[in-house]
């Protein structure tokens, strides 16, 4: 239809939705006059007295240079006299970082001559001969097939990565190649390091709003091609001086140029209101069943010695709310000696009693606020009111946070029973084990959603901490959370005496929670080299417009996921460019655009799709689709596709690739863990059937597959299994000067456990370690500090620091592996006992278990599938 | 050809239905012109009977093809970014149950007229407006649902069955139009 033509030509005019400038309804069709283009980096009125704009370049017509330029820095010298007007410092050194896209694939086409990656990617590996088929260490990200230079300066695999790392020319190829191609982002996790950029014009393409980065092309000084669209754009001037080595003419040395992960501070063009004070508000249960768990006391304490590391600045603005079957705000305002309570009983008609000493600034009324969270765990302690109305109080919530917008922390302990929003309980206990399929994975009712919206709307976040033992029936409660951009935090059977291994998981993840970074008011676009386009979103966010994300809050804990088609042919170029840009307000009330680029080769060739395949990401991408097919379809089926995936990529690669008349079940080396994969997917929570499993659990462990960052999801999925006991310093990496051993990677089967060895399970947020019935006293005294098997403690969840050469060994290992990620895992060591072992053992999904089969046995049925195919 | 032609030849036919039992079948005119829920109104108004039933169905059959066409704009916003997706759900949910009511109504009218081919060829649109109605999952906020419409190609599938319904009821209209025209030249 002839109004699809319109998103690009009027994307210029429209800055408000076609810029991440939105932060809320984008619903006005009147176009926005053109008062962005200082913005943009185009139409600057030439200013005939500048220095640059000298006469013979005053129309950028570099008459005696374009072919100099289109050939790159080799040919720069016979050019070099024409660059005297710029004087020496300007031009000379002007070596194209990344020259024409001509010479790029003429580049590209020298290094797929015959790399060894590819080669090796490419190495036909027969699943039912081979049985070692993990790496000796954790398996990496693919290398994408590019030049040098770009593999330098690309985004880095874990903040953003494609599950083809080779894209594929068209729809047929990307369908013949039987593998899912779509983008891991995990935008905001925390950086070591990030160039932040402070300018006043943030260069963007004129026609798709595309941020410059490192992979457009520079035609000649004044222009710059975009990557994503193609359009030729001009070089502002300020853009011209470079900030790092405070010299003019070198746009292509600026850092956004030279980074492919940049921040930009944004100008209040970025703003549709001021920024808005950091706004915490904490909705928390104290009905009979809270005070119960136990949950308050916990809570306040790590809340009043977190109370300085919220983040934020002197305007950072808290409230408390209560509720039971009533509603209880808390009137902090300074100068009162102590904290109000106001009990609002009508929970049908929600009302806010007092509108400006609910929220109060934390500086000012920080004693109110200590004072109220020693007193509130024995406010309720006597309560016997078993009601809950976690509905009307999510209102009040919402009302009193309107204004502001911030992120709303939600604590409940059972099933919401009194008014908007109540719930039934709908899981039959006896279900819990069918194998037929499982009912009311969705929602019960639309209110959540319907408020998650509405918060969404006014950049109110909202993350859900639910403590039950019941059955409380996440999946319609976790959707206040899913629409909001929140976070679901979930503790079955929490209690603070009777399950200790809950309670140190809840004070771990609290004040990781409360410490961790924020970003308000955010809104994300990802954008992709014109042919490509997103068609599926997974993640906890509301997808506003086709490739805009409005995140009430961001966390850098949780990652998203997209689908994507082409849509055109991608013939025409030999890359493929995608972009990420999250704009947000920080803590300290600066709006900050945080862009990522990652740029990857087109290829035709079927073999080079598979040699770029990044296994792990196509397992996570699938596990998100699977999560999808068993809400909206049903759990068999999503196994089943799961399961379809394997044989289609296997028969898709025999028919297609391997030439090789050999029977059994072929895999590129690339992709050689994939059916291992599938068969711990299918082994996991979410998707398991005929073990017992809680409604809750597997709800939630859907929605960690959904917002969980590929790290922690492959090792949630797919552990990672060490031998401790016979480390040695072979092969150990010097890391500021003590050696970190390396242990191979182990399959996961309980052949590969030995009763005289230790074994340490890295399952990403706990690390199981497994002492053997024989093991070595040695190992058990130098590291565990017991005297013998027998005097390992039960509940042992530390490693002692010892002065021996093995536990110093098994600590620097232990340190290394904790140094990768942001949050902190919690050591259980584990004895070769009944009881104690089930964790350990679960998790080797290579095994048979008591509903699924073992990994050779899935292997057999793969093949019986291929050959029912044939 | 197309439908079954009845005769109403005066006002005197008071009592509806058996007048029309008694007239379909028996007297049958080849090709004296065919007559479909227009025409038959028309006369039904004279009849004083279904004046109610006129209106409000020739009201529906125009009206069909410029809600299509709305709903066909407001997705194609959505596309083009001009509207958010709460708006244009809320927006093209306000029409759902509407045009499943009229649909209904209108292939109830041709049930009880008896007009064979136009109500069969609107029990299919009909039952499909019921069908994607009752279908939709106890947590969707209606058959758009905001959250979702970004997801799995549900925007272009929406956008297609508009796309059929809009050729099928601007093919209705004229076959209405077409056969009105002939009752009116018949009479």
């Amino acid at each position: 239809s002839t109004r699809r033509t319109h998103p690009s030509s009027l994307a210029s005019s429209r800055p408000s939705s076609g810029g991440d400038t939105s932060s809320s309804s984008t619903g006005s069709a009147s176009p926005v006059p053109n008062n962005y283009d200082n913005l943009e980096g185009g139409s600057y009125p030439v200013e005939t007295n500048h220095l640059l704009v000298a006469a013979p370049y005053g129309s950028y017509g570099y008459p005696g240079m374009p072919p100099a330029y289109h050939q790159g820095p080799a040919s720069l010298a016979n050019a070099s006299p024409s660059h005297e007007p710029y004087g020496q410092s300007g031009y000379q050194p002007y070596s194209q970082p990344f020259p024409s896209m001509s010479q790029l694939s003429t580049a590209l086409g020298g290094l797929s001559g015959v790399p060894e990656l590819e080669v090796e990617a490419l190495r036909p590996v027969n699943l039912l001969q081979e049985k070692n088929l993990l790496p000796p260490r954790a398996l990496e990200a693919p290398e994408p097939n590019l030049s040098p230079e770009l593999r330098k300066v690309n985004c880095s695999p874990q903040s953003f990565r494609c599950t083809l790392t080779s894209i594929p020319q068209t729809q047929a190829l990307l369908n013949k190649a039987r593998l899912p191609l779509g983008l891991l982002l995990h935008p905001f996790r925390d950086l070591q390091q990030l160039p932040v950029i402070t300018s006043n014009t943030i260069v963007r393409c004129r026609s798709c709003r595309t941020y410059i980065n490192p992979f457009v092309t520079f035609l000649d000084q004044r222009r710059w091609k975009c990557n994503l669209c193609y359009r030729v754009n001009d070089v502002p001037d300020e853009f011209m001086y470079n900030p790092v080595t405070r010299s003019y003419g070198e746009p292509h040395k600026r850092p956004e140029v030279q980074n492919a992960t940049v921040e930009f501070i944004a100008s209040s063009d970025y703003m549709l209101r001021p920024p808005q004070p950091a706004a915490y508000l904490f909705v928390l249960d104290v009905s009979h069943n809270a005070v119960e768990a136990g949950y308050l006391k916990y809570f306040s304490e790590l809340l009043i010695d977190n109370l300085d590391k919220l983040p934020g600045d002197t305007r950072t603005r808290v409230g408390f709310l209560t509720f039971d079957n009533t509603i209880h705000f808390y009137n902090l305002q300074e100068g009162l000696s102590q904290p109000q309570m106001l009990v609002v009983s009508d929970i049908d008609d929600i009302f806010i009693p007092s509108h400006d000493s609910l929220m109060v600034n934390l500086k000012e009324s920080r004693e109110l606020v200590k004072d109220l969270l020693t007193s509130l765990p024995g406010m309720f302690s006597h309560s016997k009111e078993t009601h809950s109305a976690l509905g009307p109080a999510l209102q009040a919530a919402f009302k009193l946070m309107s204004p502001t917008g911030g992120r709303v922390t939600v604590f409940q302990t059972q099933l919401p029973t009194l008014g908007a929003g109540s719930l039934q309980s709908r899981e039959d206990p006896n279900q819990r084990s069918s194998t037929k399929g499982v009912q009311h994975l969705g929602p019960a009712t639309d209110f959540y959603k319907k408020l998650a919206l509405d918060c969404s709307g006014q950049q109110i976040g909202v993350d859900l901490f639910l403590l039950s033992s019941q059955y409380s029936d996440l999946a319609s409660l976790s959707c206040i959370s899913k629409y909001s951009a929140g976070s679901v935090f979930y503790y079955p059977s929490f209690h603070h005496t009777h399950n200790p291994a809950q309670l140190e998981k809840f004070q771990r993840d609290v004040e990781r929670y409360l410490t961790r970074k924020i970003g308000f008011e955010a809104v994300m676009r990802i954008r992709c080299t014109k042919g490509l386009s997103i068609h599926t979103f997974h993640g906890n966010f509301f997808v506003r417009s086709t490739d805009l994300l409005s995140l009430a809050n961001v966390n850098p804990d949780s990652a998203f996921a997209v689908q994507m088609s082409i849509e055109d042919s991608l013939a025409d170029s030999s890359l493929a460019c995608f972009q990420a840009a999250l704009l947000y307000t920080s803590s300290k009330g600066k709006r900050r655009i945080r862009v990522h680029t990652l740029c990857l080769p087109v290829v035709s060739q079927l073999s080079d799709v598979y040699a770029g395949a990044d296994v792990q990401a196509i397992t996570c991408l699938l596990a998100d689709m699977a999560i999808d097919r068993s809400l909206t379809s049903s759990l068999s089926d999503a196994r089943d596709a799961l399961t379809n995936a394997a044989v289609y990529l296997l028969s898709a690669y025999k028919s297609n690739v391997s030439n090789l008349q050999q029977s059994g079940l072929v895999l590129p080396a690339s992709m050689r863990l994939f059916p291992v994969y599938i068969l711990a997917l299918l082994k996991q929570k979410a998707l398991r059937t005929g073990t017992s499993t809680r409604l809750d659990e597997r709800v939630f462990a859907m929605c960690e597959f959904k917002t969980q960052p590929l790290q922690q999801l492959m090792r949630m999925v797919h552990p990672d299994l060490y031998r401790l006991d016979d480390m040695s310093d072979q092969g150990a990496l010097l890391l500021n000067h003590t050696l970190v051993p390396q242990p191979h990677l182990l399959h996961l089967s309980a052949e590969r456990v030995r009763r005289d060895g230790a074994f340490l399970m890295d399952c990403g947020n706990v690390f199981y370690l497994w002492i053997g019935k024989s093991c070595s006293d040695v190992f058990i005294r130098d590291v565990l500090g017991c005297s013998s098997y027998a005097s390992i403690p039960e509940n042992m969840r530390h490693i002692p620091e010892l002065e021996t050469v093995l536990s110093e060994r098994v600590r620097a290992f232990l340190d290394w592996l904790q140094d990768k990620r942001s949050f902190c895992s919690s050591v259980h060591v584990l004895k070769d006992e009944a009881s104690a072992k089930a964790p350990f053992f679960q998790r080797l999904v290579e095994d048979r278990s008591e509903a699924a089969s073992s990994y050779p046995d899935f292997l057999e049925h793969l093949q019986q599938q291929i050959c029912r195919k044939e | 050809m197309f439908f079954t032609i009845k005769r109403y030849t005066g006002p005197d036919q008071a009592p509806f239905q058996p007048a029309r039992w008694q007239y379909h079948g028996t007297t049958r005119v080849p090709h004296s012109g065919r007559r479909d829920r227009k025409g038959t109104l028309y006369r039904k108004m004279e009849n004083g009977g279904g004046s109610v039933h006129s209106i409000t169905c020739g009201l529906l059959c125009t009206d069909f093809p410029l809600g299509v066409l709305s709903q066909i704009i407001t997705l194609s916003d959505l596309e083009c970014d001009y509207i958010n997706a709460r708006a244009c759900c809320s927006k093209l949910n306000k029409w759902v149950i509407p045009e499943m009511v009229g649909q209904c109504l209108s292939t109830m009218l041709m049930l009880v007229s008896m007009h064979w081919f136009t109500f069969f060829l609107n029990l299919p649109v009909a039952a499909w407006n019921i069908y994607r109605y009752v279908k939709v999952p106890l947590g969707n906020m209606g058959v758009f649902d905001p959250t979702e419409i970004h997801n799995r190609g549900q925007l272009k599938s929406h956008m297609k069955e508009a796309m059929i319904k809009l050729g099928y009821h601007l093919l209705c209209f004229f076959i209405y139009l077409y056969s009105m025209i002939l009752a009116l030249i018949n009479d």
